[in-house]
This record gives structure tokens, C-alpha cells and sequence, in this order.
């Protein structure tokens, strides 16, 4: 389990050099992505299925990257993204298919699932934070006006 | 102004042979949809691009700015409070690579236009700066063969996946920066680079011990649509429906692409 901590904050921190973020964004965005790892687990060892614990771990990372915008008053996005790398589905894709190409349909139908389920996790969470930031934003907003009058 | 009166005044500028407002405003959006295009190229949502737009349009003194962007085009209508109206359209679809220092960089750059606009020339001068910028191909390199052994690692194998893993993300990124500028169809490029990478794992796996799963596991991560299925959902959830599906269908077929590449070449090594 240790290695998998490490190896999603260094996999993260890959990601982070690939598509170039500043170099002040780098760290926070490779912490992001091994907390997300570090959620996932947590929430497995309660809940043993594959949407819940993606779903936390999804909702860990929109809502560090929106607090790590704030912070570091850059886009939200790329902290975002690099953060959900270690839930991208790619073991599940790949033996989806490679199961698909030996016929095995209960092992493609099973490991299919997964992969649909990670993906939905994922959707889920970070529309979940998208909505709420958005509330939340209107509401600070309003209560600041209201302060001023 | 009325609506009579706009015509009137429209009805004007084509007699005197200038219907889209004047060069100044022209020169302004052409600017505008440089910044537009370039943040959409680099991965940002499509809200935030609209957004991006009509604070500087009102920042440079527009009425109205009306903006539409989807991932392939970007479309701008600028009304000006005399009544011109300058419009422009462009296409966003290059092979260029996602690289959020630039979209930063950009985001700063509007920032500071919204709060003290500054001339022209100025602003030309720092879109043109930001669009030379490229991306250190070394830092990516590193990147990608960072990535792709990590998470070897990651997904249950031993550390010779990951080093052989490292090994072929060279070659998946020797492939996106020398054969991705030819093969500008993102599904056959994502497909054939699988296939590649597959079949060059296949045959190292007949020589090495190595898992090959785990190391096309490995390289797999490097090619998953994951930033265009995260703006897929956020442009969705925001409202922009038809980005958001265009996005998504885009990056299913690109994920489909991929698994078939890989699955393909497991196949043809057998």
C-alpha cells in the first residue's frame, strides 16, 4: 500500500511535467493526486465496491484544487486533473478489452463495469463540487453586499 | 440606440465601405479570439473562455460581447456602444499539446487587462510572447517516462515493468512529438500508437521477464483522455451541453481506441 502512495505522487508529479504546469504548481498538484490515492483507500477499507470509494476520492480532489486555486490564485483545473490521474481507469480498460479479445465475457463484462464505474465516480464528484463552488461562490457574494449596506 | 438606429448606422458604414466597425475594434477581437483560442487549445473549460472574453471586451469598452465557443470554433460578437458591431470566428483545432503554464500565463494576463487595460501593441506584444512559449520537450520526456514507471508500479507490478514501462513511454513520446504533427486524426493516432507500443511490449515480453500487462497498463496512462473527460463533465455540468458531449463522445471513442490498439497487438504477439 506504501508503494502505491508513492508511486501515485510520483505518477502524479509525471503527469504535472507533462503537461507543463508552472513550476510553483507542480508540488501541490503531485500532493493532490497521492492524497486522492490515499482517500481512495480509505474509503475502500470501509466500503468494499468501486463507486463509493471513487467518489470520495473524486470529491477530495475538486474540492483541493478549488481551495489550491484560491490559494495560489491560478486555474482550478490543473490541479484538478493531475490530481484524478491514479483513478483513471486504465488497468480496468485494458483487461476489459484484452478479456473481450479472448472471449471471455464474465471477466470483460466485470472488469467493463469497473471501468464505467471509476469514470462515473469521477463524473459525479467533480460536478458535485463544480455546483457547490458555484453556490457557495454566490452566497459569500451576497453576504458581502449585504455587509456593505 | 435603437434597433432603427443601428440599422441606419449600419446602412451607413457599408456606404462608406466599412461594415465592420472600425480597425481598431477589428484588431482588438482579432487579439481577443487569439487569447479565446489559445486557452481552449490548452485545456481550459469552455466557460471559462466565455467568461475570459466578455470581461475584457468590457474591460476594452464594449456594450455587449455575445461569445460562443465549442472545442472546434470560436465565435465572437463584439457591440460596441456606437452602435459598430465587429464579429469573428475561429477555428481551435490544431494538434497542439495541453499545457497549463501557458493557460496560467493567460489567465494572468486578462487578469491584469481587466483591472488596468493597457494599449494595443502592449497586449500584442505579451499574447505573442506567451504563444512562442513551447513546452521544454525534455521537461515532458521526463515526464511522460516519470509517469508511465510510476504507475507500472502502481497498478501491481514489479519494478522491471516500471523500468520497461519508462522505456517504452520514450517511445510513445517520440511518437506524439514526431508522428502526431502528421496524423492529425486523434483516434488512428491513439490507436496506432498503442498498437505500436503493444506489439514492441509483446515481443520485449518474449525476451525479458517482465509482466506485459502491467507495463501496457503503464503506457496506457500516458494516453487516456483524462483531461478531455473531466472538462467533458465539467462543460456538461456547467451547461455547456454540446461541448461537454462533444467532448465526451470525443474522448470515448479516443479511450476506445486505445483499449482496441493494445488488445489488438496482445492478440497478433500471442
Amino acid at each position: 500500500m506504501a508503494v502505491q502512495i508513492v508511486t501515485a505522487l510520483l505518477g502524479s508529479l509525471g503527469f504535472a511535467m507533462m503537461f507543463n504546469l508552472g513550476r510553483r504548481n507542480v508540488i501541490p498538484a503531485a500532493i493532490n493526486g497521492m492524497c486522492t490515492w490515499i482517500v481512495y483507500i480509505l474509503v475502500r477499507n470501509i466500503i468494499d465496491d468501486v463507486f463509493i470509494p471513487s467518489l470520495a476520492a473524486s470529491l477530495w480532489a475538486a474540492i483541493y484544487a478549488e481551495i489550491a486555486a484560491r490559494v495560489m490564485k491560478a486555474p482550478a483545473n490543473q490541479y484538478l486533473i493531475v490530481g484524478l490521474v491514479p483513478l483513471l481507469p486504465g488497468a480496468p480498460l485494458y483487461y476489459t478489452l484484452s478479456a473481450a479479445f479472448d472471449s471471455e465475457w464474465e471477466m470483460a463484462k466485470s472488469s467493463g463495469n469497473n471501468t464505467l464505474l471509476f469514470v462515473l465516480g469521477i463524473a459525479v464528484g467533480i460536478s458535485l463540487i463544480c455546483g457547490f463552488d458555484d453556490i457557495i461562490r454566490k452566497v459569500y457574494k451576497r453576504f458581502k453586499e449585504r455587509e456593505k449596506c | 440606440m435603437t434597433m432603427a438606429d443601428k440599422i441606419r448606422r449600419c446602412e451607413q458604414m457599408q456606404q462608406m465601405d466599412m461594415p465592420q466597425g472600425n480597425a481598431a475594434d477589428v484588431r482588438m477581437l482579432d487579439m481577443f479570439m487569439d487569447i479565446g483560442a489559445m486557452m481552449i487549445r490548452n485545456g481550459s473549460e469552455v466557460k471559462r473562455v466565455e467568461d475570459t472574453l466578455r470581461r475584457m471586451g468590457a474591460a476594452y469598452g464594449a456594450e455587449r460581447m455575445d461569445v460562443f465557443a465549442i472545442t472546434s470554433t470560436l465565435v465572437c460578437t463584439m457591440n460596441m456602444p456606437d452602435g459598430t458591431v465587429c464579429s469573428m470566428s475561429r477555428g481551435t483545432r490544431d494538434g497542439a499539446k495541453t499545457d497549463f503554464w501557458k493557460l496560467e500565463r493567460i489567465n494572468a494576463l486578462s487578469r491584469e487587462y481587466c483591472k488596468e487595460p493597457f494599449g494595443m501593441d502592449e497586449l500584442k506584444s505579451r499574447i505573442d510572447e506567451i504563444e512562442q512559449m513551447a513546452a521544454p520537450r525534455l521537461t515532458v520526456c521526463v515526464g511522460s517516462v516519470l509517469a508511465a514507471g510510476t504507475l507500472a508500479v502502481f497498478f501491481g507490478g514489479s519494478i522491471l515493468d516500471g523500468v520497461a514501462a519508462a522505456v517504452f513511454a520514450v517511445g510513445i513520446w517520440l511518437l506524439q512529438v514526431y508522428f502526431a504533427p502528421i496524423c492529425t486524426n486523434n483516434i488512428l493516432f491513439n490507436f496506432l500508437c498503442s498498437f505500436v507500443t503493444g506489439v514492441l511490449i509483446g515481443l520485449a515480453g518474449r525476451v525479458l521477464p517482465i509482466h506485459e500487462d502491467k507495463v501496457m497498463i503503464g503506457d496506457i496512462m500516458l494516453l487516456i483522455p483524462g483531461l478531455a473527460l473531466t472538462n467533458a463533465v465539467k462543460d456538461m455540468f456547467v451547461g455547456d451541453t454540446i461541448t461537454g458531449s462533444l467532448r465526451l463522445v470525443e474522448s470515448v471513442l479516443w479511450a476506445a481506441g486505445i483499449a482496441c490498439g493494445f488488445a489488438l497487438a496482445v492478440f497478433i504477439c500471442r
